[in-house]
Formats: structure tokens, C-alpha cells, sequence
């Protein structure tokens, strides 16, 4: 790893290397004369059309033509006034040769504007820690989400993709982890708080394996803008749900003006990045043969063997992907539109996974000068067709553990099992069966929609009020075929499971903005927030229908019948403030209040407060730094603030009863007992923050530095009582007891290292995180639990979710050193690992377990490069995560020297009596040892460094756009996921967490990797 | 206009009036329990939840993992981590096994008690009060007596659990605990009603307490209680023995027939834990008979390859011995009534993959009402032949271990008859068990009865066991002491 750090560090050296260029501006003489000139883009050096030039102070003016350029009679000595929307306005001293004016585009100073919590501000006014990322940045990654064009694009935000599924899950954590139930953060998509409640509850799959992504109902090329509130001064306007960071989503609106009509385009394909090696046929026999469970006649020669079936190559393939979306803005003065519709269909590279979206999108906006109205409307349908994976009965698992004389496919084309026989014991079904057979199909309908009114009181006084919605149809379909395949047969299964999620929210807000005596510039907000969210859904499944052909419930055998189903609800009223305070541009204040009523907390906490406060100091407006000329800007910010986390079940502050199954006199019918021991005072999670921050432009901004430090005290972290047996079983009562610290430095650092005439840009950002927890009341730890195993232990003191097993000291060589050491198990012999008798009693128990791994990276590093030359442009795209463990359970089978499992390769160099060093345990095929157990022998290192993307694109000349009659045509190259260095032995080390549970980290249960991807595609602008 | 959408709005956000309402939300797919408890059909609806408990497949579905396998009459289909030391009296406080049993035991616990603590204040028809809470009672009762037998002294817990109680409870020496039992079923058997119609099948009457009261006095040693119960229930004429031993087994024939007092009713392919778990866990083991991919063999007949050769239960049998076709599948026999439709099943002449014999009771086959561990048979808790047994046996204890009371031989003879063998004028408190070992073998009774036998530590010597006097109970779970140190380990775990 650090022989790569060091090319890493290097290559981000060479890259921050600036170079500076000046524009000179040119002289005026006096009289009447025909001035005429050029206005050109100064960041692309592109013609600007339709630019407004004016004489200054007079009305006399025109407006550049489709080359950008222009030609008036001015008096000699005036000044011309050049605006442009989007740019910032220049007045410009009249000369007689030919000017050429760049406009510098609003967006790259510091007048940039920033979306927050119910507004907007003045990037140069923010106090908090906010990063900001555009339609520019958004555009270059070809993604299915919007999460997977957030990785790696701001200082502190850690995102991993739980699944390379085509539609999966991410998991982004914030500055850390800061509860034990969610650590994910709330969107607010146009002004519509999303998180995982709007979404329902209704995933009633089995629990076991990975969840699906709300969020991928959205286009991501549908987003203007992403802002990442991170501290909370920042989002604590946001209360009781802000305490994993806020992510404000806002899509796309129209601009006043030309209409603009797009058209893109791109098409994909996807592979596997890497192979497991595993044994073939032959080398299987051969490890069956000593695993001895009786003779098989196929493989008394082994040399007439072939190599058999490589189950790797059967359920991955090469999966294409496209997109297409047609988008549409304009409008003028009072009207403006934008709208869209997209479709994006993408193959998953497991055979049987596909994701399939179409979306629309409109954004009108009317301006009757003091009054405004708009309305806001994402609509999509999802359909993703979803390959079990992330469990040991997972396609992937599966396949691995197949062994390679299974044949995928019969001659006739029907699956193959294995060959039956007395000795043979297949534990799995065919794998590709399972991944193409089943259709597990889960597809949503839904409607973000908003309307808003807006009202100028007084020229400082105005009056907002919207309301959303936010509507989610979804049915989660199964469907598994009846077959027989010899050893193995099954009846026909099918379920249907709709739900339905609706949610409003009404808002009024009313704000004051006035500067006083021009020094003091005060922003008041007040606000008032009201939110419901319901949410019901079925559940039906009939098994034995007739034919495979046909999966609908009604041709079920009744008997079969089983029907459930449930709702739920919950409401939110907020009341809320900020104040802005801006002293001669000098001194900056913001305070914010908010007080959040939930339905979620019990009777005794009804309402929660959280209050923040945050100052900053623009010391590049004093007088003894504005004479240095190289600082451009300098900013320091201080926050704190008090956050909360809701996210704490619907009811847990009322005892219940729930309804249960019962047969009574031959019948099924449902009683109603006990469900739940209340906690009436529970309340949310808090989360104490303080963030340190740093702004420091020099070069004319050409070098933009940002630091920040923070710490999050999360504390009340909700915790699940520990009761004995004996209380009943009943849903232990849920208490605000723990707590929990996070600690970290962000640094990003964005240069413009122009060369003569290469535009290149480099954004770097190094986050570094400390998790710790500091009180787990009773419960003294918690354990991270995956299909009955222990992996992970969150105990104070300790970051949270580290790995807790045994200690592999060795391999046993002989049978004396099995006589020697600590006992293990009755079946131990040589051959088998040795742990570490951490205690010294000499025994090896539960008791000489220890913590022996972390999941959570030490820093992470990205880089993106962006170079644009005349008509090509590129960006570079470098990840880097260093320092943290992943734990392997894959390997737990793949080298677990299972009977009738298929081994990794490795296996090949176990112990045999002819190899006492051999690397790996015995082939026993029952392991009676347990060498299968949570030990370090399966944590690995999970640091890497990935090229992420590389993209290549080129904008055709314009002359040829003009003969083709068309505005702009860019198409472009891009590949993700090209390259990756980790030690890791499995797919990628890139494993999130299992269905975001803070708790369990970095664990691979056979999760479906990321792929490597092509893709090529058009942006068309008409 | 704007001025008064203003107004309303400042009147709004200014005062709370009306908006906590919009805050107050109620489960709406669970009932709160402020709002239950208050007719007769919520406390019938309560009341029927109990039953849920027994039904579950970590209970019924897996009790023989401690009730049969320790005993000689079954082993472990294979080397399981958990059930093997169960067998081999090597089991330890860790084993999973172990804190199910007393987990499952421990949800019917609270459920009785959270009847018996807000059923009594429900305005409602004093008899059906009665009797619900006489279920309650009953249930615990039964709870409680294989929580004694299994574990020895065990925390008696009558109240039902809040965030403000002390759930660190102590437990309550053995002789407190069958004092508790005695009450509770004495009280039952009063209130609860003597029969019930059969679409109540299933659920307490006050003969089935009577029954487990006579099991309750035969196993304290009052066998004089013990034995006037069970002549109450014969002299009642409301049971009788099948005709045909196979009644018991055959699928269209064992619910809820005459012989029995008390069943634990199931359907197949409901959901959860609604169906019978057994044939998943009896069924031989790769030779798909259920129809599912269940069947594995997991707890199998003692055999003379495994064990003592003359000790297994396929010595039990003579050859005349009419239960042994229906309780034990020996090689090359044929089972018609398993899968008929498909011509039957004979059990392969090896025997399967997992032993030379399987279990048979419960064993049914496959058909559209059976899935994925569950199958509709429903399970035998207290048939007629073991309060016969039960009568036999207190006669014999309480006369030196040997009867000839008429009445006592002839409930005696009326099982052996049934099995095909012959008469006999005295009975022994041997005979008597081997009699009940062959009559109820796989049905959970043989460890408890091994445990009456006062005899257990030799019986199982000699069946090959290192067996010591600690054995005779479990540990408690040792997660379970780790959450509540007021509870002690027995002795020798």
C-alpha cells in the first residue's frame, strides 16, 4: 500500500502545479465611431449569442449574432455595459480596433449561489460546511443513481455502493457514523424531504440479502445541483432528522430566454473486473478425493477429466446499459420551463439483474413581479429485476460453491444438476436456474411533485408557502418456477406484494431581507412545517400453479393461500427560524432555531429543540489583507449546533399487541398478544456538533483551498434493552442511553493550472474520520449479526463495527503439536488451524476472542482531473481508500474445505501429510475443528486506490454543427471502475455496508461487485 | 386576501391549539394495548394468541431436541454441534438448543400472564372470564412443569414486564414450583369447561388439566391424587382408545379422535408457525418424500451399529408388535400411506443416506396441504393411553412397584391388547415402562419417564453413556445468567 500512496501523493503533486496567464485589456479614444467586437466565454472561449450591449447610460444597444459578434455606432469616449445571463455584468471602456470582451461566467466567483435549508444564500455568506457540486460535474459520470455521481466529490462524504446490482443501494455516511440504527442522511429533493420512511416499509423479503435504492428513482441528469450540508450549523434548520447530514437535491429549471432543446445519448457495456480463481474439475476431484466421502466412479481418473464447468463464467456476463433522455427549457420574462423525459435500461453483469427507468420531469415558473408561482413535477417508473445476492444462498455465493462436474446446461437446454448417486449430496440448486428461473421483480411508480406561491409584502418583506407531495406505487413480484430436475425438485411459488406510500407537506415561509445604512445585511427566515406520511401494503403468495407459463395468484392452489398485510403513519410539525447577519461584508452570522413535534416520540418528549449558531470572518475584505494581492479570499468559520435523529420506529413509545397466527380447532385464525415492552419517554437520537472552518482563494481564485475540522458528540443514540428470557420474548424497550464521538479533518483543494492554452482543473479532497463510542449503557457491546453469525462488535471505546473473533496463531503440523497446545475441538488433528489461547486456560472458547479487524478507512483520497483543449476535453478520476479491513465471509466456504463444495485455488495448497506447510487447513469436509469460525484468518486489507473514470470527449468544430444545423454536439468516451489496486482477494473491495446497518461494515457475503464499464454517448443541443 | 391567508397562517404557527392532535398517531396494523382489553371476543382473541406459543416450531417443532434425543431411544442423524452433546451428556450452558427451550417456554409464560393480569377487569360474562383465565393458568401450568423437570428450580413469574420492573428475577426452589402448578391446575380444572365444540379443538378443558395434574402428583409422588384424577377421566367415558394403533398416525385419522385429550392443532402451508414442523426434522434423509426440500433425518432411532445393541428402542419391539410398523421405518418396508397417490414408499433396503431406520410417526408424505415444514397432522399432547399408563404407573409406585388392582390391569391390558400382545395379571413398574416406551416412543415422553424411573443413571450406563448425576438436569443458558446474574448454574455445568 504505501509504495502506492507514494505514486498517488506524487501524481497529485504534478497535478496542482499552477500556472497563470492575464488577461490584458485594451485603451479608448474620443468622437462617434462604429465600435464592433466579439464576446466570447472566457472560460470555454465559445461565441456568447444573444449578448446585450449597451452604450452605458443611453438605450442605444444591440445584441451580439449567432457568432457572438457585434457592431453599434457609440460617442467615442463612453463605456459599454455587457450583460449576459449567467455572466456577470462588465462596463467596458470603448475602443476603436475590435474588441473582444470575455464574460466571466457568475458561476466560478464568489458570487456563486448556494442552496440551503429552505433558501438559498451567497456561497461568500455561508458560516457552515456545505459542499456544492453542479450539473457540469454531475454530467461526466454515466450513473444509474444520483449517490454513484456524489462518490468521491466532497471532503468527508464516504459513499460505497452496498451492491453493483444495476439499481442497488449505497451507503453514505457523513462525517462518520453517529447511531446504531441509521447513519443515512436525509435528501431533500426540490424542497421534499426523502428519506427511507417516504419510501415505506414494505420490503418484506426475507431480510436477508441487500435492500433496493429508494433514490434510483430519480435521474440523476435531471439535477441542477447538489448541496451537502455538512456540520450543523448548517443543518440543524432541519431538527430532528439532520443528524447524518442533509443532502438538497435541485433539479433542473428553465431559463428566460432561447429555447433550448437537448438530446443525450449513451450506450454501455459492463464485465466483471476480476475472477476468483477456482479449482476445475480436475483439481476438485482430486480435493474430493481426500475429503473421502466413498468412491465416485467419474473420478477414479482423474486424467481423463476435463476441466468442467466454470460457474463464474456462466452467471456473469457482459451486461449493456443505455440512456436516453430529451430534454426541453426556455421560456421569457414571466414564464419559464423546463422539462424532460428519459429512459435508462441497464443489464446487471450477473445473469437475470436489470434496472430499467423512465422518467419525466417538468419545472414551470411564472413571474407576475411581485408575486410568483411554480410547480415542480419527477415523475418515474422503476423496474428492477433483482438476482439474490449478499447471502450464502445468493447467486454469486452459490455459483462459487458449485462444483465444476454440475452441469450449467443439458444438451437439451434444460438446467443441469448433479449427477445422482448415493454419495453425492448437493446442498444448492443450479445456480443459473436461480438467476434466471426467478423473477423477482420489484418496481415502483413515483411522483415528487411540488407547487409554490411567493409574495413580495414589501420590497423587504416576502411570504412563501408550498406544498409537496411525494406518491410511491410499488409492487415487489415473485414468481418461482415448479421444476424437477432429478435430485432436486420444487412446486411453484408466487407472491405479489404492492405497497403504496403517500406523503404531503406543507410549508409557509416568510422572510425579511434589508440592509440597514448599507453596512448591516440581515436575512431573517421564519417558517412553519407541516408533514404526513402513510404508508400500506399487501402481501399475497399461492404455491402449485399449473403451468410455469403463467404467475398470477389466482391460478395458485387456494389451499396454498396466504394474505397479510399492514399500514403505518407518522406526522412532523416544525417551527422554525434563521437569521442572517452580515456586517460591511466583513462579519457574518448565522443562527438558526428549529422545534420539531413527532409523532415518533413518546408523550413525555413530544417536541424536540435544536438550536445552532455559526460566525464567520471574511478576513480578505480587512484592509491589512485586501492590499495582499494573492489572496483573493480568506474565510474562517466557527459552528455548532444541536441536531437530531427521528429515525426511531413509528411507535415504540406505546405497548402493543400484534396479531398472530394460531390454529384452533383444525382452523387458522389470528389472536392478538403481546408484542412490545414501551419506553413512553423515548426520544430522538442527538448529535452535538462543532465545525472549525478555513476558505482560502488565492491567484484569483485560482487556487481554492478548503479546511475544515469537526466533532459530533452524537449522544441519547437509541439502544435496544437487553432482557432476559424470562420478560417473555417481548420487543425490548428501546432507550436513549448511548453515545457515540466522531472526529475529523476535511481538506479539499481545487487549482486551475491553465497551460498556454489547456484548460485543466484538479479537485482534490482527503477526509479523515475517528469513530468512537463512548457509552453503550448496559449493553456493554452490540453485536453485528449476518445470518447467524457474529462478525462485527460495537463496544465502547471502540470504533464502531469492528470485526471480533479469533486469532489464527497457525497451522497445526502435526499431531503433536495438536497433543501440545490449547484444546480446541475432539476432532481437532493436524492440519487444522491453531488459534491463539488468548486467556492462557487452555482451552480455546468464545473467551479467547479479540478484535481483529476495522472496517472503517483511516482517510480516503480523491482526485479528479478535468483538461479541456480546443474541442476535446478529459477527466481523470482517481479514488483512493486507505487503511481499513474487510472481512471475506465468501472465503469462509471457498476455502472452507466443504464436502461437495468447490474450492478457491488456494485450497490447493492445503495441509497434507506429503505438505505440512501448506497455507491452507485440511480438506475434512466437515470441518470438525470449526477452522470455519469468525477468525482474522478472513479479514483482509481493504485499503485501494481505483480509477474511478476516465472519460474523453469531443465537441464538433463549429462550422460543421452550423452545415449540420444544429447547436452543439459533444460525444464522449468514458470507462469507470477501469482499475483498481487492493490486496483484496475477492471481487472488490468496495463493499459498503450490509443493508445499510451502521453496525456491520465492510463484510463480503458474496455481494454482486461493481463492474468495469464502457460507455460512449452524445450530448445534442438543438 | 393575502392579508387573510396571513393571518390564518400566523394563528397557525403562533399557537399549538389543534396541532397536537395531528401528532397523535396510533399503530393502525397493531393494537395498542390502552385500547384492547375491554370485551369478552378481545380477551377470546387474547386468549387463542397462547396457543401460538406450543404451535411454534421452536417449541413443538423442536422439543424432542431435549426431551428425546438425551434419552435411548433416538440419537442425532448425524454429528450435530448442538444436539450430539445432547445425546452424549456433554452439552454445555452455550447451547443454543438449550436456551430455545427455555426462551419458548418463557413467551407462554408472559402470554398466560398478561391474560391473567387484564382479563380479570374486563366487564364481561363471568363464566367465559373464568374459564379464560382457567386457560391461562392451565398453559402456564404446563409451561412450567417441563421448565421444572427440564432445568430443576426455575424462576416463577407471575407479572407482566414494563421498562419499571425488576426483570432480574431469582429462581424459585423445585418443591415452590410444583406447589405453583398444583395451584394453577387445581384452580383450572374448576373453571374450565369440560368439553368444548369442535371448532374450539385444541384449547384447554378441564379434563386435559386433569390429565397433566394426575403426570404432576405421578412425578412429585402423590400417587393416591394422581391415580383418583385418572380414574375421574376414565370413569367420565368421554375417551377411548383407537381401535387401530394407526389411528394415531395416519393423517386423515389422528386430529382430534377420540383418543385424544389434548392436541396441538396445525394446518399445513399457513404461514409462520402454523403447520407441523416434524416430518422436516423425522423424514429420512435424501429420499424426498415430502415434496419439499425438508426431510433430513435429524433425529433418528437408536441402533445396534451406534449404540449398546441391546438397549436400542428397535429391541423394544417384539415381533408381534403392532406399533412398531407406525412408529419405526425398517429397511425394505413398505409405507402405502406415504405418498399413495405415487404408489407409496418402501424404505430403501440400506436404509437412507442417515442411519438403517427413520422415524415414522409424523412421517406422512407429501400432498398440496404439505410445504416447507408443515404438514396439517396435528400433535398428540395427552392421549387416552397415557392417563391409562399414568394410572398404571402411580398403582404400581404406590404398592411397591407392582399391581394387580383390577381396574389398573385392565387399562393395562387394553393398551397391550391394542399393540397385539398378550394379556398379563400383574404389572411391574418395569414392564410398565418398557410398555410406555414402546407405546409413546418419539412423542417427548421417554427422558421425563427415564426420570421417574429413578433409575436413569444406569439405564443409560448401560446404553452406553457416560452418564453422571448431574445429567439429570440442564444447564441453565449461559446468555441468559450473563443478562441476569441473580440466576445460579446447576451444579456439574
Amino acid at each position: 500500500m504505501s509504495k502506492q500512496m507514494l505514486m498517488f501523493c506524487l501524481f497529485f503533486m504534478v497535478c496542482q502545479i499552477a500556472s497563470l496567464d492575464v488577461i490584458a485589456q485594451s485603451n479608448g479614444q474620443n468622437g462617434r465611431i462604429n465600435v464592433k467586437g466579439l464576446v466570447l466565454d472566457k472560460d470555454s472561449n465559445e461565441p456568447l449569442i444573444g449578448a446585450s450591449i449597451f452604450e452605458l447610460g443611453t438605450d442605444n444597444g444591440v445584441t451580439t449574432d449567432l457568432d457572438g459578434k457585434f457592431s453599434f455606432q457609440v460617442n467615442q469616449s463612453s463605456f459599454l455595459s455587457v450583460s449576459y445571463l449567467g455572466f456577470k455584468d462588465q462596463t467596458i471602456a470603448v475602443t476603436e480596433d475590435d474588441m473582444t470582451i470575455y464574460m466571466a461566467s457568475d458561476a466560478a466567483v464568489l458570487e456563486e449561489v448556494v442552496v440551503v435549508g429552505y433558501g438559498s444564500q451567497r456561497k461568500s455568506d455561508l458560516t457552515g460546511a456545505i459542499s456544492s457540486i453542479g450539473a457540469k460535474e454531475l454530467k461526466q459520470l454515466p450513473s444509474t443513481g444520483i449517490e454513484q455521481a456524489l462518490q468521491g466529490r466532497s471532503a468527508g462524504v464516504y459513499i460505497t455502493q452496498n451492491s453493483g446490482a444495476p439499481g442497488g443501494a449505497m451507503s453514505i455516511r457523513i462525517r462518520g457514523s453517529g447511531s446504531t440504527l441509521t447513519t443515512e442522511p436525509l435528501y431533500v429533493i426540490d424542497g421534499i424531504p426523502v428519506s427511507s420512511d417516504n419510501a415505506g416499509s414494505s420490503n418484506l423479503r426475507d431480510g436477508q440479502g441487500q435492500n433496493t435504492n429508494a433514490l434510483t428513482t430519480i435521474n440523476p441528469n435531471d439535477i441542477e445541483s447538489i448541496e451537502i450540508l455538512k456540520d450543523a450549523s448548517a443543518t440543524a434548520i432541519y431538527g430532528s432528522r439532520a443528524a447524518n447530514g442533509v443532502v438538497i437535491i435541485t433539479t433542473k429549471k428553465g431559463v428566460a430566454g432561447k429555447t433550448n432543446i437537448n438530446y443525450d445519448v449513451y450506450g454501455g457495456v459492463q464485465s466483471l473486473y476480476r475472477k476468483i480463481p477456482m479449482m476445475d474439475l480436475r483439481n476438485f476431484a482430486e480435493y474430493i478425493s481426500e475429503v473421502n466421502l466413498g468412491d465416485i466412479e467419474e473420478f477414479e481418473n482423474i486424467d481423463l477429466l476435463g476441466s468442467g464447468t466454470d460457474w463464474q463464467d456462466v452467471i456473469f456476463r457482459d451486461a449493456r446499459m443505455q440512456n436516453h433522455q430529451l430534454s426541453i427549457s426556455g421560456g421569457n420574462k414571466e414564464t419559464t420551463y423546463s422539462a424532460s423525459i428519459g429512459m435508462h435500461n441497464k443489464d446487471g453483469i450477473v445473469e437475470g439483474s436489470n434496472f430499467q427507468r423512465y422518467s419525466a420531469r417538468l419545472n414551470l415558473n411564472h413571474n407576475l413581479g411581485k408575486v410568483r408561482t411554480g410547480m415542480n413535477i419527477l415523475a418515474s417508473r422503476t423496474r428492477e429485476n433483482i438476482v439474490f445476492n449478499d447471502n450464502d444462498k445468493g447467486v454469486i455465493y452459490t455459483a462459487l460453491l458449485t462444483p465444476p462436474m454440475v452441469p450449467d446446461r443439458l444438451l437439451d437446454g434444460s438446467f443441469g444438476v448433479a449427477p445422482t448417486g448415493e454419495n453425492i449430496v448437493l446442498t444448492f440448486d443450479n445456480p443459473l436456474a436461480n438467476a434466471i428461473e426467478i423473477d423477482d421483480v420489484n418496481s415502483k411508480t413515483r411522483l415528487l411533485g411540488s407547487l409554490y406561491g411567493e409574495v413580495d409584502i414589501t420590497s423587504w418583506l416576502k411570504y412563501r408557502t408550498e406544498f409537496a407531495t411525494d406518491l410511491i406505487y410499488s409492487n415487489h413480484d415473485r414468481f418461482e418456477p415448479a421444476f424437477d430436475r432429478g435430485t432436486q425438485s420444487k412446486n411453484s411459488k408466487v407472491s405479489r406484494n404492492p405497497g403504496n406510500t403517500t406523503y404531503w407537506n406543507n410549508k409557509h415561509l416568510l422572510t425579511f431581507d434589508k440592509t440597514i445604512d448599507s453596512l448591516h445585511k440581515v436575512t431573517l427566515l421564519g417558517g412553519f412545517e407541516a408533514q404526513e406520511g402513510r404508508y400500506n401494503w399487501l402481501f399475497a403468495v399461492r404455491e402449485n400453479l399449473p403451468t410455469n407459463n403463467l404467475s398470477e395468484l389466482v391460478l395458485g392452489d387456494a389451499a396454498t393461500q396466504n394474505v397479510t398485510g399492514g399500514a403505518g403513519h407518522w406526522a412532523l410539525l416544525s417551527y422554525f427560524g434563521r437569521l442572517n447577519y452580515n456586517f460591511n461584508e466583513k462579519y457574518l452570522l448565522t443562527t438558526t432555531f428549529r422545534a420539531d413535534g413527532s409523532s415518533r416520540f413518546g408523550p413525555e418528549n413530544k417536541y424536540g429543540y435544536f438550536p445552532s449558531l455559526a460566525v464567520a470572518w471574511r478576513l480578505s475584505n480587512e484592509d491589512f489583507i485586501k492590499n495582499i494581492e494573492s489572496i483573493y479570499n480568506l474565510k474562517l468559520r466557527l459552528g455548532y449546533g444541536a441536531v437530531g435523529n427521528q429515525e426511531i420506529g413509528l411507535y415504540s413509545f406505546i405497548t402493543k399487541l400484534r396479531p398472530v397466527d394460531v390454529v384452533v380447532g383444525d382452523i387458522r385464525t389470528t389472536g392478538f398478544g403481546p408484542a412490545n415492552i414501551a419506553n413512553p419517554s423515548v426520544k430522538w437520537e442527538s448529535s452535538v456538533q462543532s465545525n472549525i472552518g478555513l476558505d482560502l482563494g488565492i491567484f484569483d481564485n485560482r487556487i481554492e483551498i478548503v479546511i475544515d475540522a469537526y466533532r459530533k458528540i452524537s449522544s441519547d443514540m437509541l439502544l435496544e434493552s437487553i432482557l432476559p428470557a424470562t420478560a417473555g420474548g417481548l420487543t425490548p424497550p428501546f432507550v436513549n442511553i448511548g453515545e457515540m464521538k466522531n472526529e475529523g479533518i476535511e481538506f479539499s483543494l481545487n487549482s486551475q493550472n491553465s497551460v498556454g492554452k489547456i484548460n485543466w482543473k484538479t479537485s482534490t479532497n482527503i477526509s479523515t474520520n475517528r469513530n468512537q463510542v463512548v457509552n453503550l449503557g448496559e449493553n456493554g457491546f452490540i453485536a453485528g449479526v449476518i445470518q447467524a453469525q457474529a462478525i462485527t462488535r460495537t463496544e465502547e471505546g471502540l470504533p464502531i463495527g469492528q470485526y471480533y473473533g479469533h486469532k489464527v496463531a497457525g497451522i497445526f503440523k502435526d499431531a503433536e503439536e495438536v497433543a501440545e497446545s490449547a484444546f480446541q475441538e475432539v476432532g481437532t488433528r493436524a492440519g487444522d488451524i491453531k488459534f491463539e489461547d488468548l486467556n492462557n486456560d487452555g482451552f480455546i472458547d468464545d473467551a479467547d476472542r479479540a478484535y481483529i479487524g476495522n472496517p472503517n478507512p483511516d482517510f480516503t483520497v480523491n482526485m479528479i482531473n478535468d483538461i479541456s483543449f480546443s474541442n476535446w476535453d478529459f477527466s481523470i478520476f482517481f479514488r483512493g481508500v486507505f487503511g481499513n479491513e474487510v472481512y471475506n465471509m465468501l472465503k469462509r466456504d471457498i476455502a472452507g474445505t466443504g464436502a461437495w463444495h468447490n474450492q478457491s485455488v488456494i485450497v490447493q495448497d492445503r495441509w497434507q501429510v506429503s505438505n505440512q506447510d501448506g497455507s491452507e487447513p485440511r480438506a475434512t469436509g466437515i470441518d470438525p475443528n470449526a477452522n470455519r469460525r469468525v477468525s482474522d484468518r478472513f479479514v483482509e486489507d481493504g485499503s485501494f486506490i481505483r480509477l474511478q473514470n476516465v472519460s474523453v470527449g469531443y465537441s464538433l468544430p463549429n462550422d460543421l454543427t452550423e452545415k449540420l444545423k444544429i447547436g452543439s454536439v459533444r460525444i464522449y468516451l468514458s470507462g469507470q471502475n477501469l482499475w483498481t489496486a487492493a490486496k483484496y482477494s475477492g471481487y472488490d473491495p468496495e463493499i459498503g455496508s450490509f443493508n445499510q446497518n451502521p453496525l456491520i461494515n465492510g463484510v463480503d457475503n458474496g455481494r454482486f461487485p461493481v463492474a468495469r464499464s464502457f460507455t460512449f454517448g452524445a450530448n445534442v443541443n438543438f | 386576501m393575502k392579508n387573510i391567508y396571513l393571518v390564518i397562517f400566523c394563528l397557525c404557527v403562533l399557537s399549538n391549539f389543534g396541532c397536537t392532535d395531528f401528532l397523535d398517531r396510533e399503530p393502525l396494523d397493531e393494537i395498542s394495548t390502552n385500547s384492547f382489553y375491554t370485551t369478552g371476543e378481545e380477551a377470546e382473541l387474547a386468549a387463542i394468541s397462547m396457543y401460538s406459543a406450543i404451535q411454534a416450531i421452536d417449541w413443538r417443532g423442536k422439543s424432542w431436541q431435549i426431551e428425546e434425543i438425551p434419552s435411548d431411544n433416538t440419537t442425532p442423524g448425524g454429528n450435530d454441534p448442538d444436539f450430539s452433546p445432547i445425546d452424549n451428556f456433554t452439552t454445555n450452558a452455550d447451547n443454543p438448543a438449550v436456551l430455545i427451550y427455555w426462551t419458548e417456554h418463557f413467551k407462554l409464560v408472559a402470554l398466560s400472564n398478561q391474560i391473567l393480569t387484564f382479563v380479570p377487569s374486563i366487564d364481561m360474562d363471568e363464566n367465559q372470564k373464568n374459564a379464560i383465565l382457567a386457560e391461562a393458568r392451565f398453559l402456564r401450568a404446563y409451561t412450567y412443569f417441563d421448565l421444572v423437570r427440564i432445568f430443576g428450580d426455575v424462576p416463577i413469574v407471575t407479572e407482566v414486564p414494563s421498562i419499571d420492573s425488576d426483570l432480574n428475577v431469582l429462581r424459585d426452589p423445585e418443591e415452590s414450583v410444583y406447589q405453583f402448578i398444583v395451584e394453577d391446575l387445581e384452580w383450572a380444572i374448576d373453571a374450565l369447561p369440560e368439553t368444548r365444540p369442535s371448532s374450539e379443538n385444541g384449547r384447554a378443558t378441564s379434563y386435559a388439566a386433569k390429565s397433566i395434574l394426575a403426570k404432576v402428583f405421578l412425578t412429585i409422588g402423590r400417587y393416591d391424587e394422581s391415580m383418583d384424577l385418572c380414574r375421574e377421566i376414565i370413569s367420565s367415558n368421554r375417551y377411548q382408545l383407537e381401535e387401530d394403533f394407526a389411528n394415531n398416525w395416519l393423517k386423515d385419522k389422528s386430529d382430534n379422535n377420540k383418543e385424544s385429550i389434548w392436541q396441538i392443532q396445525y394446518v399445513g402451508c399457513g404461514p409462520g408457525n402454523t403447520g407441523n414442523a416434524l416430518q422436516a426434522f423425522f423424514a429420512p434423509w435424501g429420499q424426498a418424500i415430502t415434496g419439499n426440500t425438508d426431510g433430513w433425518g435429524s433425529q433418528i432411532p437408536t441402533a445396534p451399529s451406534i449404540d449398546n445393541p441391546t438397549t436400542t428402542i428397535l429391541d423394544v419391539y417384539s415381533n408381534e408388535d403392532l406399533r412398531k410398523y407406525h412408529t419405526i421405518m425398517t429397511p425394505g418396508e413398505e409405507y402405502p400411506m406415504i405418498n399413495p397417490e405415487s404408489g407409496g414408499y418402501i424404505y430403501p433396503a440400506t436404509g437412507a443416506s442417515r442411519g438403517q431406520s427413520n422415524i415414522k410417526k409424523y412421517v406422512i408424505g407429501g400432498g398440496p396441504d404439505v410445504c416447507f415444514m408443515s404438514t396439517p397432522q396435528n400433535q398428540h399432547a395427552i392421549r387416552y393411553a397415557d392417563v391409562l399408563l399414568t394410572l398404571v404407573e402411580a398403582s404400581c409406585k404406590r404398592n411397591g412397584d407392582i399391581s394387580v388392582t383390577p381396574d389398573v390391569i385392565s387399562a393395562f391390558n387394553s393398551v397391550r391388547s391394542r399393540a397385539g400382545l398378550e394379556m398379563v395379571q400383574t404389572v411391574t413398574t418395569d414392564l410398565l415402562f418398557e410398555e410406555r416406551r414402546a407405546e409413546f416412543a418419539f412423542e417427548n415422553h421417554r427422558w421425563f419417564d427415564l426420570l421417574r424411573t429413578g433409575n436413569v443413571k444406569s439405564i443409560m450406563q448401560v446404553h452406553g453413556k457416560q452418564f453422571q448425576d448431574f445429567n439429570v438436569l440442564f444447564p441453565i443458558p449461559s446468555s441468559e445468567i450473563a443478562i441476569n446474574p441473580n440466576l445460579t448454574q446447576n451444579p456439574g455445568y
